[in-house]
C-alpha cells in the first residue's frame, strides 16, 4: 500500500552533482565528476546496468576526426546533416558542433581509461567505420553489448551513488532561478524524495512518445523507437521547460522514414552506415533511388511506386557477416526474433516506414553553449536531451565535458535550499491518480495523445488541423488529465510520463503554428514555401515568468577563436 | 498470447531478469517467480532473455507486430 507523504517527511540526499538519467551521457558525466572528488547521484528511471539507448547494446560510436577531417570540415558535417531536418542554415549552435569533434579524442581516452570496450580483440585496434552520412572513416565500430554494465560497475567503483528505479519528477530551483536539484520518485517502491545538488545535468533523452508506435495498438512499444522507451517520454525536456530552459525546434519532429518498418528485426544503424557499402534505397519496382526525404518520398507515393524498402543483398559475404556481428552487437536478440518471421537478414527487403514522424531526435532539445550549459544557473544538459545531438558517441563526449566541470562549478556555487511549499506540491500532484476510482489510465491517455499528434499534426500540416488538434489537447487536459488512475507504483511512473508527453505535444502544436513556412522535412500545404530569412534560426520555446513564449532566434556564429584553432 | 514466457521449472531466481528489463514490465509472483506483469509495455529489447543464466525466457513476437 503506497501512502501519500509530506514534505518536511521524506528523505533528503545530498550531493554537488546530480545526474538525471543514467544512460551514456549520464554515466560518463558521473564518472568524471566523482573521479575528481566531487560528490555525485545518478537518477536513474530504470536501472543503470541496462538502461538508456546502449542497454541492449550498440554497434557504433560517433564521431572522431582523423583522415584529414579537420574540425571545422566536422562541424561543417556536423550541421549539414541537420538539413536532411530542417532545410538549410544552422538550426542549432555550431559551437557545440565543434567541441564535440574537438574534444572527442579526449574523451575517448577516458571511455578507453574506464574500460568501456572501444578496440576489438583480434587486433587491439578501433575498428573505423565510414560514417555514411561523411563518407568517411571516423566512426568506431565497437562491441557494447555489454557497455552498460560496464559504466554501472565503473559508477560505482569511483563512488557514484546510483539511485535506480527512481525517476525525476521535476527539477528544483531556488529563489534565484538557480537548479538546486530535484524531486524523484521510485517506481517499484512508491517512496518519494528529494535530492539537494550545487549542479544538475539533465541526461533523458529526448520526446518521442507523443506519436503513435507504428502497430494497430497504439499504447504498444515497439522497436521502432529505437531509445528505449521509458527514457523518450520528454522527462527531461519538460523538466528544462518548467524551470526556464529554451526548448528548441520543438516544431522539426522527425520523420526520418528510411527507419525500417521491419526494425523488430535489423536495427538500422548497422546497414545505413558500414565499411564503405551502404543499403540500397528502392522504390516498390525494385529500381534504385536514393536517399529518400520527406518530399521525395511524397513523389514516390504519387507516382505509386511505395513503399520503398531497403536491401543489403549486394554485400559481400565479408560485410554480410560483419552486418550480422553489427546486428547482434546492437541487440543480441534481433536475429533470434528475425527467424521468427522467416526473414533471412541477407536477402530481406527492409520495408521502411511510410511518410510519418516518429518524435523528436537530433535537432530539437534544450538549448546549451558549447560547456553543454543552459540559460539557467546550475542547469546543464548532456546527450540527446541537448539541441542538435544524438547518438550515443556524442553522449558519451557531453557528459565527459559536464562532468569534467563540476569541480570547479561546484566549488564556488550556491547551497541549495529547497522550497518545501513547492515540493508538497509536487506530491500532491504525483500521488493523486491513487485517490481516483473512475478515472483514464495512463496508457488509455498515451495512446489518445499520441494519435491526436499522428492525425492533427503529422506529416502534411495545416492551421486548421492544428488547431483542432490543440482544441483536442485542451479538452483531454480540462476532462482527463485531472482524472488519471493509478494502482501501483509503476502506473504511477507512467502518469508522470503521460504528463512529460501531453506538456511536449502542447508544445509541439505551438511551436508548428509558429512556423509558418516549409523547410527540410517540416512540410505545411498551407505554407508550401520556405522563408530564406527562417534559415539560421532556432525556434525556441520557453516558459517567461509562467507565460508560453515562442520566438525565432538567430543561431550562433561559430566563434572566431574555432574558426582559427579548428582549420 | 504471452509475448515473454518464463519456464518456472528451469528458472533458479535469481532475478536477473527482474532487476534488469529496462521498462519495469515484469514482476514478481507470490511463489517467487518473475512473469511478464504489463504486457503491452514490453518492447521486446530482448534484455532479460540475454540475461537469463538458465536460458529460460522466450520471447514471441504478437500479431499486432507483424
Ligand atoms: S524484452 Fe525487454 S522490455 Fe520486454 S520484458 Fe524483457 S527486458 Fe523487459
Ligand atoms: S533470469 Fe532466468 S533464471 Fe533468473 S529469475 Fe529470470 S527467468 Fe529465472
Amino acid at each position: 500500500m503506497i501512502t501519500k507523504p509530506n514534505a518536511q517527511d521524506v528523505k533528503v540526499y545530498e550531493c554537488d552533482f546530480l545526474v538525471v538519467g543514467g544512460g551514456d551521457a549520464g554515466c560518463s558525466a558521473a564518472i568524471k565528476a566523482a573521479e575528481e572528488g566531487v560528490k555525485t547521484i545518478i537518477l536513474e528511471k530504470a536501472k543503470t546496468d541496462r538502461s538508456g539507448h546502449s542497454g541492449m547494446g550498440m554497434d557504433h560510436v560517433m564521431d572522431f576526426p582523423r583522415e584529414g577531417v579537420s574540425n571545422l570540415d566536422y562541424v561543417k558535417f556536423f550541421m549539414g546533416r541537420h538539413e536532411l531536418l530542417g532545410g538549410p542554415g544552422a538550426l542549432m549552435n555550431p559551437n557545440v558542433g565543434y567541441i564535440l569533434g574537438a574534444k572527442s579524442w579526449w574523451a575517448l581516452d577516458h571511455m578507453n581509461r574506464w574500460g568501456y570496450p572501444m578496440r576489438w580483440e583480434d587486433n587491439d585496434d578501433y575498428h573505423w567505420v565510414r560514417n555514411g552520412w561523411f563518407g568517411k572513416k571516423i566512426m568506431i565500430g565497437v562491441h557494447w553489448l555489454d557497455v552498460k554494465p560496464v559504466m554501472a560497475k565503473k559508477c560505482r567503483e569511483v563512488g557514484v551513488q546510483v539511485l535506480d528505479r527512481t525517476m525525476m519528477v521535476d527539477l528544483l530551483t531556488d529563489k534565484n532561478g538557480k537548479v538546486c536539484g530535484a524531486t524523484a520518485f521510485n517506481v517499484r517502491t512508491g517512496e518519494f524524495s528529494i535530492v539537494k545538488a550545487k549542479a544538475v545535468m539533465v541526461s533523458t533523452c529526448n520526446l518521442a512518445r507523443n506519436y503513435t508506435s507504428e502497430t494497430p495498438m497504439h499504447w504498444k512499444y515497439k522497436m521502432r523507437f529505437h531509445g528505449h522507451p521509458g527514457s523518450i517520454s520528454g522527462d527531461g525536456f519538460n523538466a528544462c521547460y518548467k524551470v526556464g530552459a529554451g526548448l528548441c525546434n520543438m516544431d522539426i519532429a522527425t520523420n526520418w522514414n528510411y527507419r525500417i518498418r521491419d526494425d523488430i528485426t535489423i536495427p538500422f544503424g548497422s546497414i545505413d552506415h558500414g565499411d564503405g557499402i551502404r543499403g540500397q534505397w528502392m522504390n516498390a519496382k525494385g529500381e534504385p533511388i536514393p536517399f529518400p526525404t520527406a518530399k521525395m518520398y511524397d513523389e514516390i507515393e504519387k507516382a505509386g511506386l511505395d513503399p520503398i524498402y531497403c536491401t543489403i543483398e549486394h554485400f559481400n559475404d565479408e560485410y554480410q557477416r560483419r552486418n550480422e556481428v553489427c546486428i547482434s552487437d546492437e541487440r543480441f536478440v534481433s536475429l533470434y526474433l528475425g527467424a521468427q518471421r522467416g526473414f533471412n537478414p541477407k536477402t530481406h527487403r527492409y520495408e521502411l516506414m511510410e511518410n510519418r514522424r516518429f518524435g523528436f531526435y537530433g535537432l530539437s532539445g534544450v538549448f546549451t553553449d558549447e560547456n553543454f550549459k543552459t540559460d539557467v544557473e546550475g542547469l546543464f544538459c548532456g546527450g540527446d536531451t541537448v539541441l542538435g545531438l544524438g547518438g550515443c558517441g556524442s553522449a558519451c563526449i557531453s557528459g565527459i565535458i559536464v562532468g569534467d566541470q563540476m569541480k570547479e562549478y561546484c566549488a564556488t556555487a550556491a547551497e541549495p535550499e529547497v522550497d518545501y511549499a513547492h515540493v508538497q506540491d509536487v506530491i500532491d500532484e504525483v500521488y493523486a491518480p491513487l485517490f481516483e476510482e473512475d478515472g483514464t489510465e495512463p496508457m488509455e491517455m498515451e495512446s489518445s495523445i499520441r494519435y491526436i499528434n499522428d492525425r492533427y499534426v503529422g506529416m502534411h500540416i495545416s492551421e486548421g488541423k492544428l488547431k483542432e488538434g490543440l482544441k483536442r489537447l485542451g479538452s483531454l487536459k480540462k476532462h482527463f488529465m485531472p482524472h488519471l488512475m493509478a494502482k501501483t507504483p509503476h502506473d504511477l511512473m507512467r502518469c508522470i510520463e503521460v504528463r512529460n508527453i501531453f506538456d511536449g505535444s502542447v508544445l509541439h502544436f505551438n511551436a508548428c503554428m509558429e512556423r509558418k513556412e516549409s523547410r527540410g522535412n517540416f512540410l505545411r500545404n498551407d505554407y508550401p514555401e520556405r522563408n530564406p530569412e527562417n534559415d539560421n534560426h532556432i525556434s525556441i520555446c520557453r516558459l517567461v515568468d509562467g507565460k508560453d513564449t515562442i520566438e525565432l532566434m538567430r543561431a550562433p556564429e561559430l566563434k572566431p577563436e574555432y574558426l582559427e584553432e579548428g582549420k | 498470447m504471452k509475448v515473454v514466457k518464463i519456464e518456472n521449472e528451469k528458472c533458479i531466481k535469481c532475478m536477473k531478469c527482474y532487476d534488469n528489463c529496462p521498462e519495469d514490465v515484469l514482476a514478481v509472483n507470490e511463489e517467487g517467480y518473475p512473469y511478464l506483469k504489463y504486457e503491452g509495455e514490453c518492447w521486446f529489447c530482448g534484455i532479460c532473455w540475454m540475461n537469463c543464466p538458465k536460458r529460460c525466457i522466450d520471447i514471441k513476437l504478437p500479431a499486432s507486430l507483424w
